[in-house]
């Protein structure tokens, strides 16, 4: 299984009568592009905007966040979601790079998130490095927006529809370069076998809607599977509606997972990359004791010398974590934890809710909890009422020690948790560790 | 946190939890397995009435774990 990704680098994103992409300059035909993301009238009032990194910018509330790919053969980008049911993570993949495709929401939730393109929190996070390409609209139906935890629905499929159509303008066009992804034959190099375990957002078992997309099925009741690496690289994977920002893995960070990447270029040098497997983060422990099992027998049948687990949030997944990495090890194969921390606003809680000595390797992707001061910005993408008016992670209305988050001339003191993938663990929070 | 500052007092908790092994991790003595975390004292997919059963049976469990004798941190199913 071979993909050929066409990378085309993206200097300035601009609107214009064609949608076209020339000299890095990708103009967009804003009715039409409105047109492909909300094809069945859901959305209301949706405008696009674009984002530049440096600019005073503030955007929110973020609820979906895709990378711009699209095939030249017809294959829908992400199969069974935005298009017909198709194979991928083989032929030929356009992609738009330096830029990201953002949806932006009315109201706050509990999967919801900010991005400033300058100031103290541009440093936390990847895409105030992209050029963004963002709509904001209203659901047309109201009651959508009634509770904190929400489906988002159109707004996420908008989201991969505007990827896929900006980025079928570059179709036949020659990239600047192409990266090719593929398992090669690594049979007598004596190379260590290693699994990638990626967690998916599994958690509302009840109701369908709110957690990712895998060929366009919600994996509320998935049993853990395993992939090709290049299926993830293709759009198999969308992300979900109920991880706070600070550590949710975007659609665009599951097609670009930095860890991934890493594992690939080290395939038949330092190691062997087996594969991924996709597991749960279950909401009962039968859920979560069943999952660990069949990671860690999946893995133990692939033959497995290594495995590195990316935890997707915190909390109940914190079990997940430590019973998959347990049953890992207990099978002899050596686990890398990859998740973020909690420590409380004074850095003195416990970081996991579960524990074992056997959770002996854990690569932290920084505090969730740090309190930032940041500037007000001269432009405001979405709704900045939404911090004091709705409940939603990282700010508050007002608070006895820090006050309002939102003050009136529009400075901010926010969680870093607000920060849309600040400290999400597919590879892309910008922190290193020190020691003093 | 919670079930470890009441037992301080002196008074005995039953904590009736999903997450057995955050119960365990954080010192509780007698920690009574639930259904969910969203849906601790009954099965969201069963009838209502089986639901009804559920709940008055796991409170009698837990008053039952409430009463017993025990040396160490124990898991008890419903």
């Amino acid at each position: 299984m071979k993909l050929r990704v066409g990378e085309f680098q993206v200097k300035d994103v601009v609107f214009g009568e064609e949608t076209s992409f020339h000299d890095g300059i990708l103009t967009v035909n804003e009715q039409e592009a409105i047109a492909a993301l909300n094809p069945d009238g859901k959305l209301k009032d949706v405008k696009l905007h674009v984002a530049r990194p440096g600019e005073s910018v503030r955007i929110l509330p973020i609820n979906a966040i895709a990378a711009p790919r699209a095939r030249a053969d017809g294959r829908a980008t992400f199969p069974g979601y935005t298009g017909k049911m198709a194979s991928c993570g083989e032929g030929d993949l356009y992609a738009l790079e330096g830029m990201a495709v953002i949806s932006v929401g009315t109201h706050g939730g509990w999967m919801e998130g900010m991005l400033d393109m300058s100031g103290p929190a541009a440093d936390l996070t990847e895409f105030a490095h992209t050029i963004n390409l963002c709509f904001t609209a209203a659901n047309v139906d109201p009651s959508e927006d009634d509770n904190s935890q929400k489906t988002n629905w159109d707004y996420r499929l908008g989201c991969c529809l505007l990827a896929e159509y900006v980025a079928k303008t570059v179709i036949h066009q020659e990239p600047d370069l192409w990266r090719e992804y593929e398992l090669t034959d690594t049979t007598g190099m004596g190379l260590p076998r290693v699994v990638m375990v990626l967690e998916m957002s599994t958690f509302y078992e009840n109701s369908v809607g709110y957690d990712d997309v895998f060929y366009g099925v919600d994996v509320r009741c998935i049993v853990p599977t395993f992939v090709h690496p290049n299926e993830l690289l293709d759009g198999a994977l969308c992300s979900s509606s109920l991880v706070c920002a600070g550590v949710h893995s975007y659609t665009y960070n599951y097609q670009k997972s930095l860890v991934l990447k890493k594992l690939y270029e080290k395939h038949g040098k330092t190691l062997d990359f087996v594969g991924v497997i996709l597991t749960n983060i279950g909401p009962n422990i039968d859920n979560k004791v069943r999952a660990a099992i069949r990671v860690a027998t999946m893995a133990q049948m692939l033959k497995c010398d290594g495995a590195v687990y990316c935890q997707l949030g915190s909390g109940t997944s914190d079990v997940d974590f430590q019973k998959t990495i347990v049953a890992l090890e207990e099978r002899g194969i050596k686990c890398v934890g990859i998740n973020p921390e909690f420590p409380g606003r004074d850095g003195t809680t416990s970081l996991k809710t579960a524990l074992d000595p056997r959770l002996d390797a854990v690569v932290s992707t920084g505090s969730a909890c740090e309190v930032i001061e940041l500037p007000a910005m001269e432009r405001v993408i979405g709704d900045l009422q939404s911090i004091p008016r709705d409940k939603w992670p990282g700010c508050w209305a007002d608070d006895p020690i820090y006050g309002p988050s939102l003050r009136a001339d529009g400075t901010l003191i926010v969680d870093t948790d607000h920060i849309v993938a600040s400290t999400e663990s597919t590879g892309w929070a910008h922190k290193t560790c020190q020691y003093f | 946190m919670m079930v470890r500052e009441i037992e301080k007092t002196g008074i005995p908790v039953v904590h009736v939890v999903s997450m057995t092994p955050i119960s365990l991790s954080g010192g509780v003595n007698r920690i009574l397995t639930s259904y969910g975390i969203p849906n601790p004292m009954s099965d969201p997919y069963a009838t209502p009435q089986v639901q009804e059963r559920q709940r008055y049976e796991i409170m009698e469990k837990a008053l039952e774990v409430l009463c017993t004798d025990i040396q160490e941190q124990t898991v008890f199913d419903h």
